[in-house]
């Protein structure tokens, strides 16, 4: 539909303007971040309206034959459009724009920690709808759904055991927990849990962690049909055994695939917003993009995350509203 | 109206090449004083250029109250916050004049984090005949004074002196966006985007904050503080303007903290105008109490509003400054004009109110006979003498000879800052780079 794809290119114009804010003269300029991250967050509610509309739609058709097995296994899955309506954290209206706020009063003495802190505290927040978005996110066609609740139900106790070493900002919590189920693929996969150089993850939001699974249990619906085709942050753990796992899921889930391809190029154009430095991405594009990517810099792992986080976290917290 | 706008061209003597604008030129805040003797302009290099209006000579009637240069001095300079690796912008933000009370005039700028007053004080004389030192200054052998003197005073070329009064820092942790002198003459306030500091123009190290918008948790912040002013008579009232396209009257006599706002303006929302940009372009750039203190004028992106005080549901009167820009937010957002901060101005007898629009224009709305105009402040466009050609933009329909489309409006050329004369009808405009002051053919002809 032309209201996501105008949405997805809203949003990734936005994202560059809060990155390249970073550099700007004079600091960071509240105002103008608050008001971009407004933008975004419009865009986001149309993006995921349309997205899990379409989701919806075709997991529903599989619904009737793989329900018994859903239940079983993804006690956790949460339906985008049952979640955001029915999830409120504590601020309906936040938009989290921490990023000129933190470096302004508690700051990191480096710029580049700023983008994370943004993305930190604006992930946050919206913890429960992240867990959530994240798990429609993932890549789970009917065939392996397994993998797919797998990836969903370990993530949360998962990221509390494995978070590496904090990074300078202390809200660096959910990042880990956010990027880590893109990279999962269940059980056969890698315990890829790309330490994340800045996100600290210890306490890995441990709150929100449990506010999404309380919230995300009474969600019931399927992510089956949405495919995790987000980019994973740079790590030092290779992805190319995950990449033809993830092409082979994606080749297997049927209608939503379409879409999730033009997820994928958007996604990609995002990337190259962002500059290079990335890893590990989990579209087709992936193996372009390894080989753009060199080592994991902070600056670009920020973006990515900032990228990552704000695409995942599809939840409004307020009543959808349809763009035009 | 605008048919009657004689134009005379300021040309600052340190602009370099016109079609090459160092961005260190570029102005940031155009000041009327009280009087409007006096025009104050800041620049994004942190200097302040003041002029003054030459006197009316009965000789030549043409051109009596042109504007020249009376001063120039670099107010702020970059500086660099060590704690938190950031570089602190020497642009001047704003300009307020004081109230003058002697000879000597003074003003407040500031940049994004300190306040400066200035004392800008003239020197016609100087004493000649000391007696321990010479001419040149130096000290005379004793033994070559035989006789006693009294030293005179001597005029001497007019010497403008500036020199900083004061310096108010370390009070703001964001940006100040505002600053504004009560009618006490004796505090002043400077408005971030989250909070409001009440000064006293003596004390430096101390100030009160009075309005405090900033959240205990960062992540629930919803709207900054755009624009403050104070109450151009009555000393304990103020009203700030915030991002979300609301108005709050606050008085300082209900509490120390005004975060209890006494009014609050705020007209609902159109939901059938409603886009992804919403939001940005009902964020209140300016405000400005009139003359009499009844009426509020505020700013957003596309339109200007006056509001009575008295009123807090809707504002009186809504004028569209360029409505065919709805359409475009997108690519609006894009290259992000649609964060431009326009200013708006009120005329002497607040019967007319002006603001900035792109490619150079800039729009007056009569409030009374409802009429409105669009001029140009070009170089091409506005000789010495000429009268200004009133310009319209074709927004589709007929379209007309010396029409602009919208699409061929230079967004690059946007006209933020506006000021007007506060009792005679000339107006400062400020294009990028360059200064133009238009003064009214009805006005010169009275004299």
């Amino acid at each position: 539909m032309e209201f996501k794809v105008e949405a997805h290119r809203i949003m990734s114009i936005s994202l560059g303007k809060i990155y390249n804010s970073r550099i700007q003269r004079g600091g960071i300029k509240l105002h103008k971040n608050l008001l971009v991250s407004l933008v975004l967050r419009s865009a986001r509610q149309v993006y995921l309206n349309d997205y899990y509309q379409s989701v919806c739609l075709n997991a529903q058709q599989h619904w009737g034959t793989h329900e018994e097995v859903m239940d079983s296994d993804q006690p956790q899955s949460a339906s985008e459009p049952a979640g955001y309506t029915a999830t409120t954290p504590a601020a309906p209206a936040a938009t989290a724009v921490s990023e000129p706020g933190l470096p302004a009063e508690n700051t990191p003495p480096e710029l580049t920690i700023d983008v994370e802190s943004f993305t930190e505290s604006h992930a946050a927040a919206p913890t429960e709808e992240e867990e959530e978005a994240a798990e429609a996110d993932c890549t789970d066609s009917k065939e392996d759904k397994s993998s797919g609740s797998d990836c969903r139900r370990q993530r949360p106790s998962e990221l509390k055991g494995d978070d590496a070493a904090p990074a300078s900002s202390p809200t660096a919590i959910p990042m880990a927990e956010h990027l880590v189920p893109d990279n999962q693929i269940g059980p056969e996969g890698e315990e890829a849990k790309p330490p994340q150089d800045e996100g600290g993850c210890g306490e890995a939001d441990a709150v929100g962690g449990g506010d999404g699974d309380s919230v995300t249990e009474t969600q019931l619906d399927n992510q089956l049909g949405a495919s995790c085709s987000r980019k994973r942050r740079s790590s030092e753990k290779a992805p190319p055994p995950e990449s033809p796992v993830k092409k082979t899921k994606r080749a297997l889930s049927s209608t939503p695939t379409g879409e999730e391809e033009m997820d994928t190029a958007n996604v990609s154009s995002l990337i190259t917003i962002f500059g290079s430095s990335f890893s590990g991405l989990l579209s087709k594009d992936s193996t372009q993009a390894e080989a753009e990517a060199e080592d994991s810099e902070r600056d670009s792992g920020a973006a990515q995350i900032c990228c990552d986080q704000i695409l995942k976290n599809l939840n409004p917290w307020t009543t959808a509203i349809v763009a035009f | 109206m605008g048919e009657d706008i004689d134009t005379r061209k300021i040309n600052h003597s340190f602009l370099r090449d016109h079609n090459y604008v160092t961005e260190a030129d570029i102005i940031s805040t155009v000041e009327f004083n009280q009087t409007g003797e006096l025009l104050a302009t800041g620049d994004k290099g942190g200097r302040v250029v003041i002029f003054q209006r030459e006197p009316e000579s009965k000789n030549e009637p043409h051109c009596q109250g042109e504007y020249n240069v009376y001063s120039t001095f670099q107010s702020h300079e970059p500086e660099f916050d060590y704690l938190k690796s950031l570089e602190i912008e020497e642009k001047i933000n704003k300009i307020r004049w004081l109230p003058q009370h002697n000879a000597a005039h003074f003003l407040l700028s500031t940049n994004d984090k300190t306040i400066k007053l200035w004392k800008v004080s003239e020197r016609d004389k100087r004493p000649e005949g000391y007696n321990l030192k010479d001419e040149e200054g130096r000290l005379k052998g004793l033994s070559t004074v035989t006789s006693l003197q009294v030293p005179v005073l001597m005029p001497v070329d007019l010497m403008v002196e500036v020199s900083p009064r004061r310096i108010f820092a370390n009070a703001h942790t964001y940006h100040v966006n505002s600053i504004s002198v009560n009618s006490d003459c004796e505090t002043y306030m400077s408005a971030d985007d989250l909070r409001i500091n009440l000064w006293h123009l003596g004390i430096t190290d101390r100030s009160f904050n009075i309005v405090d918008i900033k959240p205990a948790n960062m992540e629930e912040l919803t709207e900054v503080i755009t624009a403050a002013e104070f109450h151009p008579d009555h000393c304990n009232l103020f009203v700030y303007s915030s991002s979300k396209g609301t108005l709050r009257l606050c008085d300082m006599r209900a509490s120390a903290l005004c975060d209890q706002h006494s009014k609050l303006f705020e007209e609902p929302e159109d939901p059938s105008n409603r886009s992804f940009f919403s939001e940005i372009i009902s964020s209140i750039s300016d405000v400005k109490f009139s003359h009499s203190g009844r009426y509020l004028l505020t700013r957003d992106y596309l339109t200007a509003n006056v509001w009575d005080l008295n009123m807090e549901n809707k504002p009186i009167e809504t004028y569209q400054v360029h409505d065919y820009l709805r359409s475009k937010l997108c690519s609006l957002y894009e290259n992000d004009c649609i964060f431009d901060k326009f200013e708006c101005a009120w005329n002497g007898t607040d019967s007319v109110i002006m603001t900035g629009a792109y490619n150079n224009f800039f729009r007056m709305f009569d409030r009374n006979t409802k009429r409105d105009v669009t001029l140009e402040a070009s170089r091409e466009s506005s000789k010495p003498r000429a009268v200004l050609k009133p310009r319209r933009v074709c927004t589709g329909g007929k379209r007309r000879k010396d029409d602009i489309s919208v699409d061929s409006l230079d967004f690059t050329k946007k006209i933020l800052h506006t000021a007007w004369h506060p009792a005679e009808n000339i107006i400062a405009i400020a294009a990028t780079n360059n200064l133009y002051i238009f003064q009214d053919k009805v006005n010169s002809e009275m004299h």
